[in-house]
C-alpha cells in the first residue's frame, strides 16, 4: 500500500527520458548500497534533481530496528549501535529506504546530531538528539549543490561516509552511531569542483548533459507536462514498468552474494586501475563492486568482461590521477587501456 | 568460511592481513612498545588503507593494570601518575587493588566541541543534586588509551592549540563553569591525513612521534588481494580466523618486547649517535633526538635483541623524521638518499677517536650520572655496616652475660635478638615479595630498580640507628637498674620493647603502602628518564668528536634493502614472532622513503628548493609564520562557520549558544541548592534560564582568500607564463594549507575565457596554464571584467572570503569590451575595428580604467604585474596603461627591478607578499 501511495505522489523512475547512465549509476547504487554514491555533475536543468526524486520510486525495502533513532539494521551486528547490540529481540519495521537531502544552510548542530535541549531543560537528562546523519543511516543522502557545501560541513561527515559511523563529541554528550549511506550529490561544474578527498568518497560519477535530440526534447515536455497537470495520470501509465523495474532491482539484490567474479576478472580491473594510474585502492573495490551489481541486475550469474568495461565510464571518470597530477581518464583512454590489457 | 565472518562481525579486519603500508604498521608496533614515542601520523593518499590500518591496529591493545576503582582516568598504580582520588587511595591503603583493563581507542571527531574534549559541568548532578561536578571529556577517556584523529589536518586550530597545550604538560586543567580540577593525561595519539588537503602546522605535527606515509601498492596480487577484502562474498585466499591467530601471536610478540625493553641498557654512545644523527639531518627541536632513541630501542626490543644496532636507529630516523621540519622549516623532510648521507656522516663522526676530549661536556655529564650511583652503593654499604655492628654490640653482650646464670642472660639478650630481627626484616621482607611476584618481572630488574621506601624515625641512617635502637633504652635500662638497684631486673626489656614495637608500627604505617611489583616497569621508566634526560639534555658536543672504543666501532653501515634483511634474518637467532614482522619489513624498505608521499609533495619540493635561496630568509618566514594569518582563520562575528566556544553576549544576544546557556543556569541553580541546603524532591527537575544566563555562540570562519590571475596571453608573455606557472606552485604551500582558491582567466583573441574556476587544487591551476598558448590580441578589458564577475559569485557565496585579482600584463591591451557601456549597445568587433589600430586600443584602455572603477567599487584587491621593465617606464604605453589600471583600482604593482634577472622568484615573491599584505590589512 505503502508503495502505491508514494508512486503517486512522485515521478515515475522509468518515466525519465534518456539519461540513461544517471539511472543506471543509480540503480545500481540502489542494488549495492556499499558502492557508497553517486555523484551527478551538468550544468542546470538536465535532470539530476528530478532522477533523485523519482529514485524514491524505486527504492527497496530495507529492516530497522523501530525503536532505535538511528535506524540500525537487525541483522548487521557489526553496524549497530552500543543499544542494539544489547537487545536481545529488538522489535523489527520493514521500510523502505528513505532519501534524506542535506540543506546548504544545515547548521553542524543538525548534521551530526547535538545535545537534546528540550530533555536537558525539562528532566535534567544530557541526552543526544540525532542529526542528518543518524537519519541517513541504511538509506540515501542527498546534497544537492554539493560543491557548494561548507567546508566545515564537509570535513564533518568525510569520515562517517568512508566509515558508515559517525563519532559525535559536542557539548558533554558522547556517542557512537552507525551511519552508512548512499551519498548522492548534485553539482554544477560552473560554480567551482569538489575537494579531491570528497570527490573520492562518492564513488560513480555521471556527467549529465542537455539533451540535443528534438524529439526527446519533446517528450521530455510531454511527460513534465501531464505530470503537472495529472500526476496520477502518468504515474498509472507507467505503473506496469516502474514495477517491473522494482522487481528487477530486488531480483538483483537477492542475487548480488551469488554473482561470481573470476580471479581473472579481478584480475584484469587490478591491471586496468594500476595501468591508469587511479590513486588508492578505492577505484578497484568500486569498479568490482559495480560490475558485480551491474551483473546482478542484468541476470547474469557471473561478471563479464562487458560488465566492467560498462562501469568504468561511472567509476573512473571523476578520480583523480598520480596524486592529482594527472586529469581522470577519459573514455577513449580507458578502452585503450583495457585494449592493452587484452 | 561464513560462521568465521560472523565469528568477527563488528570488529574491524585484522591487522595482520592488512596489505602493504609496512612502515605504518611498524611505527604503530613501534609506539605500542614504548608509549612515549607519542604516536603515528599516517600521511598518505586518499584510498591507501590509512584508517583501516590504525582502526585494525585495535587488536594488538594491550591490557594495563589500573586502579580498581572505577576512575574515568583509567589511572596506573603510581603516584605521580594518578589521578587526585586514586592518589589518595594508593596513598591509604596498603596494598591497592588493581584489575587488568584492556587499552581502547577513544575516538576524536573533527565535529568535536571543546567542552567535549576538555570535560565540562555535569548538568544531571548540578540539578538533581545541587553538585558542581565535572563530568569527562575525551581528555579523561584519552588518559594511557589511544587518541585517534581521523583526518587530523582539518581539525579547527582551537582544538589544536587544547590538544597540544595538554599533551605537553601532560595534564588536563579543568578551570571553566565553576569546575576547578585536573587529571594527568598521557596518551599515544594516532592521526590520519591527506596532504591534499592540506597540511598539519609543524608543530602540532611534532607532537606525533612518528610519521609514516602510505602509498598504494604496485603489486598486483596486493590491489586484488584488498579487493576481495572489501567486497564480501569474494573468495579469499586466506580464513579470517588465521589472521585473527596470527594477531593474537603478535600481540604477544609485543608484550615480550614492552617486558624486554627495559632490560636494554642505554649506552652514552647510542644517545651521542642519536644526537648526531640529528645534528647531520638538522631536525629541529629538541625532542626527536629522544623519540629517535625510544624508537630504536623499541625497534631492539622488538626484534629481541639487547643491543641496538644502526639498523635500529636507520628505521627509526625513517620514522621520526617523515614530519619534522629542518633546519629552522627550510628544509623538507629528508629523502632517504640524504638519511643514508647522513648516517654515514654520523657513523664516520661517531669512529673518529680523540682520546684527549675525553673531559668534554659530555662525558663529564655521563661522570656525574655515575658518581649519583655511587653514592647510592655507598648508602647501601652504610646500611650493611649498621646490621654488622648490631651484630656485635650482641657478640658482646652475649659474651659478657655468658658469665652469668643462663636465664638472667637471656632476659638480656632478648631484646636485642628482637632489634636485629627487625633490622634484618626490611630486607628479608623485599626478599620475600619478590618470591610472591616474581612472574611478573626478572629479578635483575628488581635488583637494581627497587629502592628501598625510607626507613621510620629517619632510621636509616646509620647514626640514628644505632643511637635510637641501642643507646636509647640502654641508657634507660642503665636507669632503671639505677632506681630498682637490681641488675637483672625484668623491667629493663620494657624500653627495648617499646622501640621494637614503635618499628613495626612505623613500617606499618610507611607511605606508599606496598608497591605492587607490575608496575616495576613504570619505575623502570622514570629510573631511565633521569639518566636519559640527563644525557640527552647535555649540550650538544658540537663539533667535538667521540671517543669510540674499538670493539664498539659499528661496521659500515648496511643499505637496509632486501638482501641486508634477508642475510640478517639469516644470520641470527630470531623467534618466530619477530621473523614474520621482519618479513613484513622486508616488503617496504626497498622502496624510496618518500615514495609514500604524493607527488605534489615532490614538485612542489623542487619549486621550494630553486627558489628558497633566491627569496632569501626573511620572505620565507614571512610566509611560513603566516604573517598575513590574521585572519586566514578568525574567530568572526558573523554567525557563520563552525560553532567553536560562547561569549557574554554584548547587546542583545542573537546566536545563543543553548548547551552552555543551560549548564550555566544550571550551575547556577545548584549554586543556589547549595548555599539554602534545599534538597529538591519534585521528580520532574528542571532548569529555569534567566536573561543572565544566556550565551552567545562563537563562531570560527576560516576566511579564505580567493585569488584569480588574469593572463594576458600575448605572444611577448611566452616566456612569462612558466614563471607565472611556478608562482602558482609557489601558493601552494600556503594556500592549501589555508583553503584559497585560486582560478584563472586568460585574455586571447577577441574575448577572456575562465580557464579554471576558483579551487582549492592548485595543482589544478598551475597545470591548465600548460595548456594555453599564446599570440593574438590582447582583450584585456574582458578578462578583468570577467575575474570581476567570478570574484562577485565567489563573494556572494562566502562573503568573508578575501577576493583578490592579479593581473600579469605587459598592459598592451588592444581589443575593447564587446559591449559598449556608455552608449549601451554592442561592439561588432571585427567589423568596427581594424585589428591593431589606434582606436581599438584607445576604446581598450578606456574600457579597461572603466572595468578598474567597476573593481574598485566591488572592493576586490589588485595587484598588477607587469612582467618586464620597459626601457623608460614614463613614456612606455603598456606601462602607463598597468600604471593608470592600479591606480583606478587602488591596489599593488609589482615589476621586476632593473638588474632583476630573477624573473620567476620575483613574480613568485610579488604574489606571495602582496597576498598577504591583501590579507593583513583587509
Amino acid at each position: 500500500m505503502a508503495l502505491d501511495q508514494e508512486m503517486k505522489t512522485t515521478y515515475p523512475f522509468s518515466a525519465i527520458v534518456g539519461n540513461d547512465k544517471l539511472k543506471l549509476a543509480l540503480i545500481l547504487n540502489v542494488i549495492d548500497p556499499t558502492i557508497g554514491g553517486v555523484l551527478l555533475r551538468g550544468p542546470k536543468g538536465t535532470g539530476k534533481s528530478i532522477a533523485v526524486r523519482a529514485l524514491q520510486g524505486v527504492l527497496p525495502t530495507v529492516q530497522v530496528i523501530s525503536d532505535c533513532p538511528f535506524h540500525c539494521s537487525p541483522t548487521n551486528k557489526a553496524n549497530q549501535c552500543s543499544h542494539c547490540k544489547l537487545k536481545e529481540n529488538p522489535p523489527i519495521e520493514e521500510r523502505r529506504m528513505k532519501i534524506t537531502t542535506l540543506p546548504l544552510g544545515a547548521t553542524e548542530d543538525r548534521l551530526v546530531g547535538s545535545i537534546d535541549i528540550e530533555r536537558i531543560i525539562q528532566h535534567g537528562i544530557e541526552a543526544f538528539e540525532p542529526g542528518i546523519l543518524a537519519e541517513a543511516n541504511q538509506g540515501v543522502l542527498y546534497i544537492d549543490e554539493i560543491n557548494l557545501l561548507a567546508d566545515h560541513l564537509i570535513d564533518d561527515f568525510l569520515d562517517s561516509a568512508a566509515s558508515g559511523w559517525n563519532y559525535v563529541e559536542r557539548e558533554g554528550v558522547s556517542v557512537a552511531h552507525p551511519s552508512s549511506f548512499v551519498l548522492i550529490g548534485s553539482m554544477n561544474p560552473e560554480e567551482g569542483d569538489l575537494r579531491p578527498q570528497l570527490l573520492d568518497r562518492l564513488a560513480l560519477h555521471v556527467a549529465t548533459q542537455t539533451t540535443l535530440e528534438p524529439e526527446k526534447r519533446a517528450e521530455i515536455i510531454k511527460r513534465n507536462l501531464e505530470f503537472a497537470e495529472n500526476p496520477q495520470k502518468l504515474v498509472e501509465k507507467w505503473k506496469s514498468e516502474e514495477i517491473t523495474l522494482v522487481q528487477r532491482i530486488q531480483n538483483a539484490r537477492a542475487n548480488l552474494t551469488s554473482v561470481i567474479v573470476t580471479s581473472e576478472n579481478l584480475e584484469l580491473i587490478g591491471k586496468l586501475c594500476a595501468r591508469l594510474k587511479m590513486d588508492g585502492y578505492r577505484p578497484d573495490i568500486v569498479l568490482t563492486k559495480a560490475a558485480r551489481a551491474m551483473a546482478a541486475f542484468q541476470e547474469n550469474s557471473e561478471v563479464h568482461v562487458e560488465h566492467i568495461r560498462e562501469c568504468t565510464g561511472l567509476v573512473l571518470t571523476h578520480r583523480t590521477r598520480e596524486g592529482g597530477y594527472v586529469d581522470p581518464p577519459t573514455i577513449d583512454e580507458i578502452e585503450e587501456a583495457l585494449e592493452a590489457i587484452q | 568460511m561464513i560462521s568465521v565472518e560472523q565469528t568477527y562481525l563488528g570488529l574491524p579486519p585484522p591487522f595482520s592481513s592488512t596489505v602493504g603500508n609496512e612502515q605504518l604498521k611498524t611505527a604503530l608496533l613501534l609506539t605500542l612498545i614504548d608509549p612515549r614515542i607519542g604516536g603515528v601520523l599516517a600521511i598518505g593518499p586518499k584510498g591507501t588503507g590509512k584508517s583501516r590500518t590504525v582502526r585494525s591496529f585495535r587488536h594488538l591493545l594491550p591490557k594495563i593494570p589500573v586502579v580498581d576503582l572505577n576512575c574515568p582516568f583509567s589511572c596506573p598504580v603510581d603516584l605521580a601518575l594518578a589521578c587526585e582520588i586514586c592518589g589518595e587511595h594508593i596513598r591509604s591503603s596498603q596494598l591497592v587493588k588493581t584489575k587488568y583493563k584492556p587499552m581502547e581507542f577513544v575516538f576524536l571527531p573533527i565535529s568535536t566541541t571543546e567542552d567535549s574534549l576538555i570535560g565540562s559541568l555535569d548538568i544531571s548532578a548540578a540539578i538533581m543534586n545541587g553538585k558542581v561536578d565535572s563530568r569527562p571529556g575525551i581528555f579523561a577517556r584519552a588518559n594511557r588509551n589511544l587518541l585517534v584523529i581521523e583526518e587530523v589536518n582539518l581539525l579547527p586550530d582551537p582544538l589544536i592549540d587544547t590538544i597540544m597545550s595538554v599533551i605537553d604538560e601532560k595534564k588536563n586543567r579543568i578551570e571553566r563553569e565553576g569546575i576547578s580540577s585536573q587529571h594527568p593525561v598521557s596518551t599515544v595519539i594516532l592521526g590520519t591525513m591527506n596532504r591534499e588537503e592540506g597540511d598539519l602546522r609543524p608543530h602540532f605535527a611534532e607532537r606525533f612521534g612518528l610519521s609514516a606515509f602510505t602509498r598504494p601498492s604496485d603489486d598486483l596480487q596486493d590491489r586484488l588481494e584488498i579487493i576481495r577484502e572489501n567486497v564480501p562474498a569474494l573468495d579469499r585466499e586466506y580464513a579470517l580466523q588465521d589472521m585473527f591467530v596470527a594477531d593474537q601471536q603478535l600481540k604477544e610478540t609485543i608484550h615480550a618486547a614492552r617486558e624486554r625493553i627495559g632490560t636494554i641498557r642505554h649506552k652514552a654512545r647510542d644517545l651521542k649517535f642519536v644526537s648526531l644523527i640529528c645534528e647531520e639531518l638538522e631536525l629541529d627541536g629538541a625532542r626527536v633526538a629522544e623519540i629517535l632513541y625510544r624508537t630504536a630501542r623499541s625497534m631492539c626490543a622488538l626484534r629481541g635483541a639487547s643491543e641496538l644496532t644502526s639498523t635500529d636507529f636507520f628505521v627509526a630516523t625513517q620514522l621520526a623524521s617523515g614530519h619534522r621540519t629542518r633546519k629552522g622549516g627550510e628544509l623538507p623532510a629528508p629523502t632517504v638518499d640524504e638519511l643514508r648521507d647522513a648516517f654515514d656522516r654520523a657513523i664516520e663522526r661517531d669512529r673518529l677517536q680523540t682520546t684527549e676530549n675525553e673531559a668534554n661536556e659530555f662525558e663529564r655529564h655521563l661522570s656525574q650520572i655515575h658518581q649519583k650511583e655511587k653514592l647510592y652503593q655507598r648508602k647501601r654499604l652504610l646500611g650493611k655496616f649498621r646490621i654488622c655492628l648490631v651484630w656485635i654490640i650482641l657478640c658482646y653482650f652475649v659474651l659478657l652475660v655468658g658469665f652469668k646464670t643462663i636465664f638472667q642472660g637471656l632476659i638480656l639478650i632478648t631484646p636485642f635478638i628482637l632489634i636485629a630481627l627487625a633490622l634484618a626484616s626490611g630486607f628479608k621482607r623485599s626478599v620475600l615479595d619478590r618470591r610472591k611476584h616474581d612472574e611478573s618481572s626478572s629479578t635483575k630488574m628488581w635488583k637494581k630498580y627497587y629502592r628501598e621506601p625510607p626507613w621510620p624515625l629517619g632510621m636509616d641512617h646509620p647514626l640514628v640507628g644505632i643511637i635510637g635502637m641501642i643507646l636509647l633504652p640502654a641508657s634507660i635500662h642503665l636507669l632503671i637498674i639505677m632506681l630498682t638497684h637490681d641488675l637483672w631486673t625484668p623491667l629493663g626489656l620494657i624500653p627495648y620493647l617499646v622501640i621494637y614495637i614503635a618499628i613495626l608500627i612505623g613500617f606499618r604505617k610507611r607511605k606508599g603502602g606496598r608497591i605492587p611489583l607490575h608496575e616495576i616497569p613504570t619505575k623502570y621508566e622514570r629510573e631511565y628518564e633521569f639518566l636519559a634526560e640527563d644525557l640527552l639534555n647535555a649540550p650538544a658536543p658540537e663539533g667535538l668528536v667521540t671517543h669510540v672504543k674499538k670493539d664498539e666501532a659499528v661496521s659500515e653501515i648496511p643499505k637496509i634493502d632486501r638482501d641486508f634483511l634477508l642475510a640478517m634474518k639469516s644470520e641470527s637467532k630470531l623467534s618466530p614472532e619477530w621473523e614474520k614482522i621482519l618479513t613484513t619489513l622486508i616488503s617496504y624498505i626497498p622502496e624510496s622513503f618518500r615514495s609514500g608521499t604524493s607527488l605534489g609533495t615532490d614538485y612542489r619540493e623542487s619549486i621550494y628548493r630553486q627558489q628558497v635561496p633566491l627569496l632569501k630568509k626573511s620572505i620565507h618566514g614571512q610566509i611560513s609564520t603566516g604573517a598575513g594569518g590574521k585572519r586566514a582563520q578568525a574567530i568572526t562575528n558573523l554567525s557563520k562557520g563552525r560553532v567553536i566556544g560562547w561569549k557574554t553576549p554584548g547587546g542583545r544576544p542573537k546566536n545563543i549558544h543553548l548547551a552552555s546557556t543551560i549548564r550555566k543556569a544550571a550551575l547556577r541553580q545548584a549554586r543556589m541548592m547549595g548555599l539554602r541546603e534545599i534538597v529538591k524532591k519534585s521528580k520532574e527537575p528542571f532548569v529555569r534560564v534567566t536573561r543572565a544566563d544566556i550565551l552567545e555562540k562563537r563562531f570560527l570562519w576560516k576566511s579564505r582568500a580567493t585569488v584569480i590571475f588574469v593572463l594576458d596571453l600575448s605572444r611577448s608573455m611566452e616566456r612569462v607564463l612558466t614563471a607565472v606557472q611556478e608562482a602558482i606552485l609557489f601558493l601552494h604551500q600556503d594556500a592549501y594549507r589555508k583553503r584559497d582558491r585560486v582560478g584563472l582567466v586568460a585574455c586571447r583573441g577577441t574575448e577572456a575565457a575562465i580557464v579554471q574556476y576558483p579551487t582549492t587544487n592548485i595543482n589544478l591551476v598551475a597545470k591548465q596554464i600548460d595548456s594555453l598558448a599564446v599570440g593574438g590580441l590582447t582583450p584585456l578589458p574582458s578578462g578583468v571584467l570577467l575575474a570581476q564577475k567570478t570574484l562577485e559569485n565567489e563573494l556572494r557565496r562566502d562573503r568573508e572570503c578575501i577576493p583578490i585579482m592579479i593581473v600579469v600584463s605587459d598592459g598592451g591591451t588592444n581589443v575593447p569590451l564587446p559591449w559598449h557601456f556608455r552608449e549601451n549597445r554592442p561592439r561588432f568587433l571585427k567589423k568596427t575595428y581594424e585589428l591593431w589600430t589606434g582606436d581599438g586600443v584607445k576604446d581598450a584602455v578606456k574600457d579597461l580604467f572603466l572595468v578598474a572603477e567597476k573593481v574598485r567599487r566591488a572592493g576586490i584587491s589588485t595587484i598588477s604585474i607587469v612582467p618586464f621593465t620597459p626601457y623608460d617606464p614614463s613614456s612606455s604605453h603598456g606601462f602607463s596603461t598597468m600604471k593608470g589600471f592600479q591606480e583606478l583600482t587602488r591596489g599593488q604593482m609589482f615589476m621586476p627591478s632593473m638588474e632583476g634577472l630573477h624573473l620567476v622568484p620575483t613574480i613568485g615573491e610579488a604574489v606571495s607578499r602582496a597576498i598577504h599584505m591583501e590579507k593583513a590589512s583587509f
